[in-house]
């Protein structure tokens, strides 16, 4: 326990200025992007870095972290910034610009042709590419003749039985509890504010509770509980279901009732290349051509529209942010969750132990 | 004459007298400043953030955590369940512990090297071993089904049970060396003295291999109980749905709710809490068995 924090703290500071001294003899020509490794960094790497740095002759480096959130307040708080760029996904983008953690990025830069929607278009970040928690359904174990068509459907254990997984997180649950309980997913949130709206979900959730084998909390858990049929129905993100269609199993994925969360990258304050980074955001998640073979090496898709003149309708449909998949889902409201997560998490942990 | 001989004695008996406590305390050194700097420094920031308020010194993280509600709950179950797996520990390493230190030299050598290997495995893919093995389509169901002895498959992973399983094989090579080292250096002929007095081989070990031996296991008890405090990846993958553990609550607060000051506050508590019951039971062992861990021994 202490480690982490140790880690994070004179861990970071010693790190940072061994780091720190590196950047400096490197010159001011390199950008640090941090992410979170694994198949996605070795795509960025293949469609945008290595271009980039032909084309340019700017350096990018990748970082990978496990919370990036901490790890920005640990390199604010240490005043040793060895990023450029950050991912700043749920609260992370609105609690980092609230305490001013953030550059704001020059649009004029990064979205010269203003083809981006505002989604994406935010003052202190861009929406690189969205993905989905989405449903993964094992169609053999399905009861004969029956189709799993949502959340009403995963919280039917009469008509659907079966083990179940959910992601140890109130933040999406409550929401795939309300649509369960019938809230229309654009209203979602409205409820949520609403005094009894918490209330209401954590109700909903009791209902399901009985059925959930495993609270998962990281992402491959999700599949490989429904890849071994350890559960028969689970969340997971989008990617990761199609790489098990892919694999040749029995699963279905069901978009509806889906939480579209929007993989931000933010400056971060103190960046020593602002300016090559914003360079480097455009390239590389603002170019149709780019944003289109990223969304082939994994189906991970930009909010830019003009990806789908480029990609197939059968591509398309794999995407989480083509129109008629769009039209089905939520947007996750990061805004709800930085103001009103450690206060729910708190209950999220009683509850769980009832 | 009678100083000549004296003389130089003396000379050696301060020579050795002056020099030893310089020594070793020199020898500390390099310890003690990276205890410092690893450990002290950094615990200390983390109990000044515990106690930082958004307007100067606050014991609000404090009541958080020890107030009632889910961190308490969550903190003593932790201490019980890292408790438990550290006894188990014991219990099932005391026996291959004694048989170590029983067996010839090369074959010791070959038995040590077993209990060795599974510590080069990383923790992570034991854990998903006893996925495997424990799963409901898994290695013991199968034989189960196939056998004709059940039917539908147990639900053996995801419960308190599966976490107990794969903590203990995790931290038992750790318990059967410290207890394998302290039985190293029991005098055997006092075995032997007790066999020639007229006691039976067992009477011969429940009053005198025990009671020296005992020592060793609770220094086993209490690092494997201190090492199981920190777990938090084998609760979470194997654990059931209402597994918990303060570690795992802890990173939350760190990284997800960003709740530096709480974390800290839980951090400190569970390593006040761990202390305490470490002491606890050193002290208690003392009381009750008047020896030292090495009484006897020479």
């Amino acid at each position: 326990m202490n480690k982490l924090l140790w880690s994070l703290s004179l861990g970071a500071a010693l790190v940072g200025t061994a780091g720190g001294a590196a950047l400096a003899q490197s010159g001011d020509k390199t950008v640090v992007i941090a992410n979170y490794g694994g198949a996605w960094a070795e795509t960025l790497n293949r469609i945008c870095i290595q271009p980039f740095t032909k084309e340019t002759g700017i350096t990018v480096t990748q970082a990978a972290t496990e919370d990036s959130l901490a790890q920005i307040r640990a390199q604010q708080t240490t005043r040793n910034i060895l990023w450029d760029i950050a991912p700043t996904e749920r609260s992370g983008l609105p609690v980092s610009q609230k305490n001013g953690w953030l550059e704001p990025i020059d649009w004029s830069v990064v979205d010269p042709e203003n083809k981006l929607p505002p989604i994406a278009r935010k003052t202190h970040a861009i929406g690189s590419v969205a993905y989905s928690t989405t449903i993964g359904v094992r169609t053999d174990k399905l009861p004969e003749g029956k189709t799993f068509t949502g959340w009403k459907d995963f919280w039917d254990v009469k008509q659907f039985p079966g083990p179940r997984t959910l992601r140890n997180s109130p933040a999406e649950n409550l929401e795939f509890a309300l649509i369960a309980d019938g809230v229309k997913p654009s209203e979602v949130y409205d409820v949520l504010r609403s005094p009894e709206g918490v209330d209401r979900a954590f109700k909903k959730l009791d209902e399901i509770k009985p059925a959930i084998t495993v609270w998962w909390t990281s992402g491959q858990q999700p599949v490989q509980l429904l890849a071994s049929g350890e559960v028969f129905y689970a969340t997971a993100f989008n990617g990761r279901i199609q790489q098990l269609q892919k694999d040749k199993l029995p699963v279905e994925l069901i978009w509806n009732g889906g939480s579209l969360d929007v993989s931000y990258y933010s400056i971060v304050k103190g960046a020593n290349n602002a300016a090559a980074a914003m360079q480097f955001m455009k390239y590389c998640w603002n170019e149709p051509q780019r944003l289109a073979e990223i969304a082939r090496a994994m189906p991970y898709s930009s909010f830019n529209p003009d990806i789908y003149k480029i990609l197939s309708a059968e591509e398309a449909r794999q995407l989480p942010t083509s129109p008629e998949n769009m039209e089905v889902q939520f947007a996750l409201n990061a805004e709800f969750w930085a103001e009103n997560l450690p206060r729910i998490q708190k209950r999220w942990e009683t509850w769980r132990l009832q | 004459m009678s100083d000549g001989v004296s003389m130089p004695r003396d000379g050696i008996g301060a020579v050795r007298r002056r020099r030893a406590p310089f020594s070793s305390l020199w020898l500390l050194a390099p310890a003690a400043l990276l205890f410092l700097l690893a450990f002290l420094l950094p615990v200390g920031e983390v109990a000044l953030w515990s106690l930082q308020g958004d307007a100067g010194l606050t014991a609000e993280h404090y009541r958080e955590a020890l107030g009632e509600g889910p961190y308490r709950t969550i903190l003593f179950g932790t201490l019980q369940l890292a408790a438990g797996v550290a006894f188990a520990c014991i219990l099932a390493g005391y026996p291959a512990a004694y048989c170590l230190a029983s067996c010839p030299p090369r074959r010791r050598t070959l038995l040590l090297l077993l209990i060795l290997t599974p510590l080069w495995v990383s923790v992570l893919v034991r854990t998903f071993g006893w996925i495997v093995v424990l799963g409901r389509e898994g290695l013991v169901n199968s034989m189960l089904i196939g056998a004709g002895i059940i039917d539908t498959p147990l639900q053996m992973l995801y419960s308190r049970g599966a976490v107990y399983i794969a903590m203990v094989q995790v931290l038992l090579p750790v318990a059967i060396l410290v207890m394998f080292s302290s039985m190293t250096t029991i005098n055997r002929s006092l075995l032997l003295a007790s066999r020639i007095l007229g006691a039976t081989p067992w009477r011969g070990f429940l009053h005198v291999f025990l009671p020296l031996s005992a020592g060793g296991a609770v220094n086993a008890w209490m690092l494997t109980f201190v090492l199981a405090l920190g777990f938090f990846i084998t609760p979470a993958l194997v654990g059931g749905p209402k597994e918990n553990m303060i570690a795992n609550i802890i990173a939350t607060q760190i990284t997800v709710t960003l709740d530096w000051g709480l974390g800290s506050a839980l951090g400190m508590v569970l390593l006040v809490a761990g202390f305490l019951m470490v002491g606890a039971v050193a002290l208690l062992f003392r009381r009750v068995t008047r020896l030292s861990g090495h009484g006897g021994t020479r």
